[in-house]
């Protein structure tokens, strides 16, 4: 598959194609490589996680779905750095934007249709929460490609109403986003759309990875969900990325002050120092 | 400790519901209102007594950023005592910013404030730079000293709500913004509140007294909030938090966390402490025995 290249214009047509029809689709932003790798990686814990994860995430007749997994796989957080990827969330959601969700995502083999639904039900003039689709799969309306209603995004919900409101009325206008292996789907995360039903017996993979603006509340808590080595491990970028940066403040009692996130060791130094100061 | 009679206050809103729209109207026009008389005296020197209780325990450890010659601050004041969760919930001041950040709003963060003796001016700053054209969250500030010239009074800049700033600046900068600032003047028990887009500082104190307030920040409940309050408070003050305060706190919003062997997203505050390790203890067992978990 040739790698569409992200030229300024195209950069920017796609861009526009978020801001007004509520999405873009880029292909070829993985090479043949990158996906096979990240294909391995998130059956292997598709797998696991049938056996000793919970029920809900894949017994139902829809998905299965794996969360958080750059805590999981090294190849994962590398999927989330791709610099076309990275350049598009910037422009759209902030330069300081961050990630709020990092899923594996599988279309059920011989499953249903997902009922169409937004993300998020936020409506303002601008978009603040970006839902990205790299598919491991070529999606096709066989294997349950996903399905998005352009310009559905602006739509009118009266406060308090369920999220799903009115999407029953859009379902003549879903358009299917048959595309190869390797590609990008990026839509507003208010956008109507839904994955489609899994008429073959294979996986149809994705990975879901939501870009929100710096000040938005993220779906999860990297800083209290990542393992111990995989946090140590985290670059600079990573760390502004996955919003340890941005982290709501920590009460600390012992000092009277926000909760420092450094050295355990320094820590104690530091509640002991003041401690002392006390008497 | 103030009754819920108590809370029920006096204000110009209660006996004139149409006050309410119009003083949303001038936060959502100009960027500020002020509320005279919304808190009893009663309120006040309850609230008084609470934060100077805080700030003398305080002033031994506050580092330069909380006590300076400027001001002095008390973080986190939900988690400290009953009386400020009290002055959140607030009737009149939660019917005002629910009509203007939504009914499911959160507290984002609940500090107490007051310039020092003779301390200078703060700089003009916003509290959140978000995008143009949304009013994400409202700073309600709860007058407990009168606020006066001399005392150093709040200013703004009024219909200044999202100056062009760049992304993650909140200072700033011109001299053309200090000559448009009005300074509001309240009587202790008002309140200000603004959106936090607008420009706005605390000025030079002149006197040698405190000027005390509490600064509440009501934010959209998908807005990051500043404070962590589900892990800030101790677990015996959350144990002890009705459902709405669990909402207003956003205990029950708090991202997910992953529980790597469960695989699946946990609340930071399980519902319940034995169910909850029983159940992992359960599932650790079959996945030592490689079963899968029922």
């Amino acid at each position: 598959m040739p790698a569409l290249e992200l030229h300024a214009t195209t950069v920017a047509e796609h861009v526009e194609h978020i801001r007004t029809r509520g999405y873009t689709v880029i292909e070829g932003i993985l090479g043949p490589e990158q996906v096979a790798i990240a294909a391995a990686a998130l059956d292997k814990i598709l797998d696991y996680e049938r056996r000793h994860g919970d029920r809900v995430l894949w017994d139902n007749p829809w998905y299965q779905i794996s969360h958080l997994l750059v805590g999981k796989d090294k190849i994962f957080r590398e999927l989330c750095l791709t610099p076309k990827l990275l350049v598009l969330a910037r422009l759209v959601v902030g330069q300081d934007c961050t990630i709020g969700s990092v899923n594996g995502y599988t279309a059920r083999p011989d499953g249903i249709a997902q009922e169409l639904h937004p993300d998020r039900i936020v409506r303002s003039a601008f978009v603040d929460s970006m839902q990205t689709i790299l598919t491991l799969d070529e999606f096709t309306r066989e294997n349950g490609c996903t399905r998005v209603v352009p310009y559905s995004q602006d739509r009118e919900i009266p406060e308090g109403v369920d999220k799903c409101w009115g999407c029953a009325e859009l379902a003549s206008q879903t358009i299917d986003l048959e595309v190869p292996a390797g590609s990008l789907i990026a839509y507003n995360s208010s956008l109507v759309h839904s994955s489609g039903a899994n008429r073959t017996l294979r996986r149809r993979r994705c990975i879901h990875i939501s870009f929100l603006r710096s000040w938005i509340q993220p779906e999860w808590d990297f800083s209290l969900s990542l393992p111990k080595n995989v946090k140590a491990d985290l670059t600079k970028e990573e760390l502004a990325l996955y919003g340890f940066n941005a982290h709501p403040l920590r009460y600390n009692f012992q000092t009277c002050s926000e909760k420092e996130q450094g050295q355990r060791g320094l820590r104690y130094l530091r509640r002991l120092k003041s401690k002392l100061l006390a008497r | 400790m103030m009754s819920t009679s108590q809370l029920q206050s006096a204000s110009q809103l209660q006996s004139q519901p149409s006050s309410l729209l119009a003083h949303a109207d001038e936060i959502l026009t100009r960027g500020y209102t002020v509320i005279k008389g919304v808190l009893t005296p009663e309120q006040v020197a309850c609230a008084l007594a609470a934060l100077q209780k805080q700030f003398d325990h305080e002033i031994r450890f506050s580092p330069k950023e909380l006590r300076n010659e400027e001001h002095q601050i008390s973080f986190c004041l939900p988690a400290k005592d009953k009386v400020f969760r009290q002055l959140a919930l607030v009737p009149d001041v939660l019917r005002l910013v629910r009509s203007l950040v939504g009914s499911e709003c959160i507290v984002g963060a609940f500090n107490g404030y007051t310039t020092q003796p003779y301390g200078p001016k703060q700089e003009l700053h916003v509290d959140l730079n978000t995008a143009k054209g949304l009013l994400a969250s409202v700073l309600v500030i709860f007058v407990l000293d009168d606020f006066t010239r001399a005392n150093g009074c709040t200013r703004v800049v009024p219909f200044s709500q999202h100056p062009d700033l760049p992304e993650r600046a909140y200072l700033v900068e011109g001299d053309h913004w200090e000559e448009k600032a009005v300074y509001l003047e309240a009587p202790a028990g008002s309140i200000i509140a603004f959106d936090t887009a607008l420009i706005h500082a605390a000025s030079e104190n002149q006197t040698a007294q405190l000027r005390r307030a509490l600064h509440i920040q009501y934010c959209r409940w998908w807005v990051r909030p500043q404070w962590d309050f589900a892990l800030s408070m101790p677990e015996h003050v959350k144990a002890g938090l009705t459902e709405e305060e669990n909402k207003l706190f956003a205990i029950d919003t708090h991202p997910w966390q992953l529980d790597r062997l469960y695989t699946k997203a946990k609340r930071v505050r399980p519902p319940n402490f034995f169910d909850y390790y029983t159940t992992r203890l359960r599932l650790m067992l079959s996945a030592w025995h490689g079963k899968k978990p029922k």
